[in-house]
């Protein structure tokens, strides 16, 4: 099997922090030619690390992580020469589990292109951090037409629309079908549909006329986004193999992120360290979003803290 | 009131009516009926709803009317009085004309009663008219029993138990091979696929052929395959479906083939029962049912159902491979409807069986294209007993195809019974007709021996029903009309065979023509360019253009009337069902030629009146063009030459542009461009010294166009005014008022308006001439300073106009047509009336009349408008022919005449003097001043009623005798002929012609 894997690398220190280091070693492991695109302004150290591991590629910073895919599979040239395309960024910790594993439990799914999680939020799509193409789909007019047509965007809500779900729209309309690594079942979306009515009680004040009860309402149906909603599942021995960055910085739907840091610290002390240090070294380059500020639990609301927060999953699969 | 009681008295009502039928109903459904009520339920619960009495039908009441909803049309039509003693219940009866109810008429009719008809449909007696529509609908059940398909049922029946063919280990060679053709479907093909996956039986395989797709069909497919080795991928270059589904058949395995196509999904329990179905009782064709809303569609079709509709769902059906590779496959000839095409040939042979499961959900219905119609007008004509048959000479068959509309079919036979012609055949084509229209055609055919009917029940398009008819027909020339006419006129369709006499004509092409008299279209041409795009030959222009070209080779027929020789038709195999939604007759025109069959011509007799939506220029164009420029390289020669002998050049081109569908065209719509000549009439040369230039003339009338204006004396006046200018070379239309605005009177020199009610404005660069013969009222100095040249029927308005609005307007009197009065039209010796008048009440009591019956005058009237002031037996009749006024005239002894006040003070001579003194009659007249010296002896003025009674009294001394009016008529037939006048006219508009191209 021949496998490659386009690695998306930022770092505002031009670093290559831990939990970065050990997802190129894991790449490196499991994939038979990994290249790392970098916009990141890479100081020495960081530049003879990734050369000697890896094909790299510096580009300058804009485009975000989408561009940089674009990039690396242009310079990986002749892609009909892989078993499958993997394109991957440095925004989440892990692989909790080997990539030959999740590769390989994979390979026996009758689907066309896959990643670690779908999600349903704004469509249907398969979450872009992570997703792996089949020869098939890499050699479809979808996809030669989907990277050849990219332009390098600087509105991250724009890149998500376009590409993100875009990528999985275009290749889902041209007769394509996705699946994720992660399967959920029934607990995990009940689970999860707790955890965004929790949410929506933190977006805003509750509603006061009819109006605001609408959008409320509307808000508690809102489809959820697996990586913060179901974080805690990385718990179950990496049942989802990845913990994002941007959960145990933002804490995004308010499930006590401090406490999943320290959760995924005690299971995986290897895999987690140095994530600490990193996430108060880069605070400052990374503001709270206002799209994404909470405001505080409304004081009857406490006592159901404890039923959605994070916490080690009852059954360890 | 609860429903059962509701019915039970609506029961009673029916029963009441008198109007209740048992033995009829019974012919209509094959039901013995217990009693009246029995059968007035069955009536009122009917659907399709049943007619419960021969003279009664409820579809027609329905059609006609607006019945609410929820009421029965019969119910509603008994509920009041009026209604049912003015709107007949049935076409065949005109309640109008009775003087009771209809039930009581018929509580007393016997046998031999004669029904009061209409006019349509001639004299027919009860018992004949109940024996015909009983023996029409027995004749319609007994074919709806063998062709109608069950509707949905709600529920299906059990499945056969026995073993499945599930268990079957998958062997090297499968049992069923599922063969799925694919073009440019890639998103839909998983769901396809994933169906397949999903039946219980899974010793199979699936070929799927990829068209030559060019979106990612390919790499979907491959996708599958690797997860999947039951799946075959076949690639070939694109060729169509059924050439797709070959190439699928040729790679199949199995004992058996189904067929999925991929835009659509199998019930998960499809594939093992019907193929353990066929395995058990070792037969080559089963199918399932499809699942519609509100239950199934189960059932197992035969032919003769098959060829009134697609009722098997391809996808639903499994072969035994061996039966469909002998069958030869798909036929790749069909660029469409091969499903049904196969399901035809299967069945020719091979019954087919229903296992209770569901395929699949039903398709959603799409429109029956042309390739339907090419499937089922291979079955419906058989061309070598057409060929066979014998053909009678000198009849000529009309070939119409019906669909509906109870009153046009009415007309066709109504025009067969006026035309009493026995080599006049008609024969109705009905296309998809229901039960009532199918009946009333029925009973209408018998009674005509000329007529002749076929039934098609499916929906096929024109070009195969006339087919049908012209394999039907058995006149030595067949005419062909696919469209409404306005007025189905037969003596004219058969005089439209008559440039068939010439062998080198296949094809004659009416003048078609609107209700405001222009042309709609007198044959195709094609504009410069190499597109295939016809246009209509002298759209918009007047009769007259078109009466030039008569007898001329067109390029092609166009419009939905065409006449050839039947042996023609026959060797063109008729209309092509697959141009038959669009331009079919252009292309029948166009084969002929390609077969030197012969050319078309331009037959311009008898104008034939319809509609411009008679022809499909707008939706179903571009569709139409495709076809005929996939077929013919180049537009076929004598566009040019049509338009020459229509007097025209081809000058330019002129693009029309419409949006693909014919509509609006956005910009971002890619136009269709179809090329029309910018024509431009011949000029003669206008620098001739001697004689006059041949000029392009109009007429403009106040009168209205089509019958109504034949009772106007101004559209006799100006028709023969046109002819006495043609006389003298000129080329002359006349338009009547509603085609005043008709574009094509651009190519005119001369327009001369007969001035009625209406002011006209005169175009500025035509020579504008105006004629005032009546209302001068409304003539104001404006109006005639527009005029180039203005005259009037009045010596002395002309003379006090002019000096008062300083427009010079010069008299030109009324005139007469001596070649229709004359004395030598008299019937005898002073033979036929006394005193005579002819002309309308106009609503008020006529100075001329009222004096003539106030002295007792022996006086008849030829009129309308006069029962109210005068005893009925003085009016002979309410309308004259143009052409028997001059019998009229010169056969009184006295004419009578006066005129409209305004008129008369005016010395607007009237034209009534002009030809009955043409016609040497002694005419007595109110006084008019200036009537010119040469009348003065034949017309005598009265100012009251004795002087009336003097001139009537002594007529023999006061007027001339017999010879000398006879001798001083001709000289007015001389002096003031329409040709005199003509003479006038012409010389002035060459002056002013010459003096404008000077400038």
């Amino acid at each position: 099997m021949s496998r490659l894997a386009v690695m998306a690398h930022y770092d505002p220190e031009g670093l290559v922090r831990p939990h970065a280091r050990r997802q190129v070693e894991a790449l490196v492991a499991g994939i038979e030619d990994v290249l790392v695109v970098s916009t990141a302004r890479l100081d020495d150290e960081s530049r003879r690390w990734l050369s000697e591991r890896v094909r790299l590629v510096e580009r300058a910073n804009y485009g975000y992580d989408f561009y940089s895919y674009k990039v690396g599979l242009d310079t990986a040239g002749d892609l009909s020469a892989y078993d499958e395309v993997i394109v991957c960024n440095d925004s989440y910790v892990g692989p909790l589990r080997p990539y030959d594993r999740i590769v390989a439990e994979m390979a026996a799914r009758p689907v066309d292109f896959w990643g670690f999680t779908r999600s349903a939020r704004i469509g249907p799509h398969v979450q872009s951090f992570f997703v792996a193409f089949r020869p098939w789909t890499v050699a479809s007019r979808a996809f030669r037409l989907f990277w050849s047509d990219m332009e390098p965007l600087s509105d991250r809500s724009k890149v998500i629309r376009r590409y993100e779900v875009g990528m999985s729209a275009r290749l889902h309309e041209a007769g394509f079908t996705s699946a994720a690594y992660f399967e959920e079942d029934d607990d995990d979306r009940r689970l999860s549909r707790r955890r965004v009515r929790w949410w929506a009680a933190h977006r805003g004040r509750l509603p006061r006329s009819r109006a605001e009860l609408e959008v409320f309402r509307q808000r508690l149906d809102v489809a959820w986004n697996p990586s913060a909603a179901m974080a805690d599942r990385a718990l179950a021995d990496g049942r989802l193999p990845f913990v994002k960055l941007d959960t145990l910085r933002y804490d995004p739907y308010g499930l006590d992120a401090a406490r999943l840091l320290t959760l995924c610290e005690k299971r995986f002390p290897d895999l987690f360290d140095g994530v600490r240090t990193t996430l108060e070294e880069t605070a400052t380059f990374y503001p709270q979003r206002p799209s994404e500020r909470l405001l505080p639990t409304p004081l009857a609301l406490r006592p159901l803290a404890p039923l959605v927060r994070y916490r080690v999953p009852a059954r360890q699969r | 009131m609860s429903g059962g009681r509701a019915l039970r008295a609506q029961v009673r009502q029916v029963l009441d009516s008198g109007l209740l039928d048992q033995e009829w109903l019974e012919a209509q459904t094959g039901t013995a009926y217990a009693g009246p009520a029995e059968a007035a339920t069955a009536y009122l619960t009917s659907h399709p709803r049943l007619s419960p009495h021969p003279l009664v039908e409820p579809d027609w009441i329905e059609s006609e009317h607006t019945v609410p909803a929820d009421e029965d049309p019969l119910l509603w039509w008994l509920a009041d009085a009026e209604r049912s003693a003015t709107l007949s219940p049935h076409p065949l009866v005109d309640v109008s004309r009775l003087a009771r109810p209809l039930s009581a008429w018929l509580g007393d009719a016997r046998p031999d009663t004669r029904v009061p008809t209409p006019r349509e449909v001639g004299p027919l007696t009860w018992g004949e008219l109940r024996r015909l529509a009983l023996t029409a609908v027995r004749e319609h059940a007994a074919l709806d029993a063998v062709e109608r398909v069950p509707g949905p049922t709600p529920t299906l029946p059990a499945p056969p138990s026995g073993e499945s063919p599930a268990g079957r280990t998958p062997g090297a060679v499968p049992l069923v091979s599922v063969l799925m053709a694919c073009h440019d479907q890639a998103p839909t093909l998983r769901a396809a696929v994933a169906s397949v996956q999903a039946q219980g039986l899974g010793d199979w395989e699936l070929v799927v052929v990829d068209d030559g797709s060019t979106d990612d069909t390919d790499q979907v497919l491959a996708g599958l395959a690797a997860y999947d080795e039951r799946i075959v991928v076949v690639r070939i270059p694109h060729g169509g479906l059924a050439r797709a589904r070959n190439a699928a058949l040729a790679r199949a395995r199995g004992r058996y083939v189904a067929f999925l196509d991929p835009g659509r999904t199998w019930a998960p329990g499809f594939l093992a029962p019907v193929v353990a179905a066929l395995e058990a009782d070792g037969r080559d064709v089963a199918h399932a049912a499809t699942r519609v809303r509100g239950g199934y569609h189960a059932v197992a079709p035969t032919h003769a159902q098959l060829l009134v509709d697609q009722h098997v769902d391809l996808d639903t059906l499994v072969v035994r491979t061996e039966l469909l590779r002998e069958l030869g496959g798909f036929d790749e000839s069909l660029g469409g409807a091969g499903d049904h095409d196969l399901a035809l040939r299967l069945t020719e042979r091979h019954d087919l069986h229903l296992v209770p499961v569901v395929g699949a959900d039903a398709r959603r219905d799409a429109e029956p294209d042309a390739w339907t119609s090419v499937v089922l007008g291979r079955r419906l004509v058989d061309w070598d007993r057409a060929d066979r048959a014998l053909r009678e000479p000198g009849r000529t068959s009309v070939v119409v195809v019906v669909r509906g509309n109870a009153a046009g079919i009415l007309a066709w036979y109504g025009a067969l019974r006026d035309a009493a012609d026995e080599q006049a055949e008609l024969v109705v084509v009905g296309v998809r007709v229901r039960r009532w229209i199918d009946t009333l055609i029925r009973v209408l055919t018998a009674r005509q021996p000329t007529a002749r009917y076929e039934r098609v029940p499916a929906e096929v398009n024109n070009a195969v029903a006339l087919d049908v008819g012209l394999a039907r027909s058995s006149g030595e020339h067949v005419v062909l009309v696919s469209g409404q006419l306005v007025v189905p006129d037969l003596p004219a369709l058969r005089r439209l065979a008559e440039p068939l006499d010439d062998d080198g004509v296949a094809l004659a092409q009416p003048l078609l023509v609107s209700g405001q008299g222009l042309v709609v279209c007198a044959g195709a041409t094609f504009g410069p360019g190499r597109s295939v795009r016809p246009v209509p030959f002298l759209e918009g222009h007047a009769v007259r253009d078109a009466q030039a070209a008569d007898r001329t080779t067109l390029p092609a027929p166009l419009g939905p009337v065409v006449a050839a020789r039947a042996t023609t038709l026959l060797r063109l195999r008729g209309v092509d069902p697959l141009a038959g939604d669009g331009l079919p007759e252009v292309d029948l025109g166009l084969r002929a030629v390609a077969q030197g069959l012969g050319r078309t011509v331009l037959a311009t007799d008898v104008p034939l009146t319809c509609t411009r939506a008679a022809l499909p220029l707008r939706r179903r164009y571009a569709d139409a063009i495709a076809l005929l420029e996939e077929r013919y390289d180049a537009p076929p020669p004598g566009s040019r030459a049509a338009w020459a002998a229509a007097g025209f050049d081809v000058v330019g081109v002129h693009h029309r542009l419409t949006g693909p569908d014919g509509e609006r065209l956005t910009a971002k719509d890619l136009p269709l461009a179809v090329p029309q000549p910018v024509v431009v009439p011949h000029r003669s040369p206008l620098a001739v010294t001697e004689g006059l230039p041949a000029l392009r003339w109009t007429i403009d009338l106040a009168s209205p166009a089509g019958r109504k204006g034949e009772s106007w004396g101004d559209t006799h006046f100006a028709r023969a005014l046109a002819a006495a200018l043609e006389r003298l070379g000129q080329r002359v239309a006349v338009d009547p008022r509603q085609a005043r605005h008709r574009a094509t009177r651009d190519h005119d020199d001369v327009l001369l308006v007969l001035r009625g009610l209406d002011r006209v404005a005169p175009r500025p660069g035509t020579v504008s001439m105006e004629w005032v013969i009546s209302h001068p009222d409304l003539v104001d100095a404006a109006e005639l300073a527009s005029y180039d040249a203005v005259f009037a029927a009045s010596v002395s308005w002309s003379a006090a106009t002019t000096a008062r609005t300083g427009v010079p307007v010069t008299p030109l009197l009324q005139c007469t047509d001596p070649a229709l009065f004359h004395p030598g039209r008299a019937d005898g010796e002073d033979a036929a009336t006394d005193v005579l008048f002819v002309g309308s009440s106009r609503g008020v009591y006529r100075t001329a009349v009222r004096s003539a019956v106030a002295i007792g005058a022996p006086l008849t009237i030829h009129g309308v408008g006069w029962e109210q002031f005068v005893d009925p037996a003085a009016i002979a009749s309410t309308f004259v022919a143009n052409a028997d006024l001059g019998r009229l005239y010169a056969s009184a002894s006295v004419v009578l005449n006066d005129h409209w006040e305004d008129m008369r003070r005016d010395g607007f001579v009237s034209n009534r003097l002009f030809d009955a003194a043409a016609a040497g009659a002694r005419v007595v007249s109110d006084d008019v001043v200036g009537l010119p010296d040469d009348l003065g002896a034949l017309v005598r003025f009265f100012h009251d009623e004795d002087e009336l009674r003097r001139l009537l009294d002594e007529r023999d001394t006061l007027f001339p005798a017999a010879d000398e009016r006879r001798a001083l008529a001709e000289r007015v037939g001389v002096a003031h002929s329409f040709d005199a006048r003509a003479v006038t006219l012409a010389e002035t508009a060459a002056r002013l012609v010459r003096e404008r191209s000077a400038e």
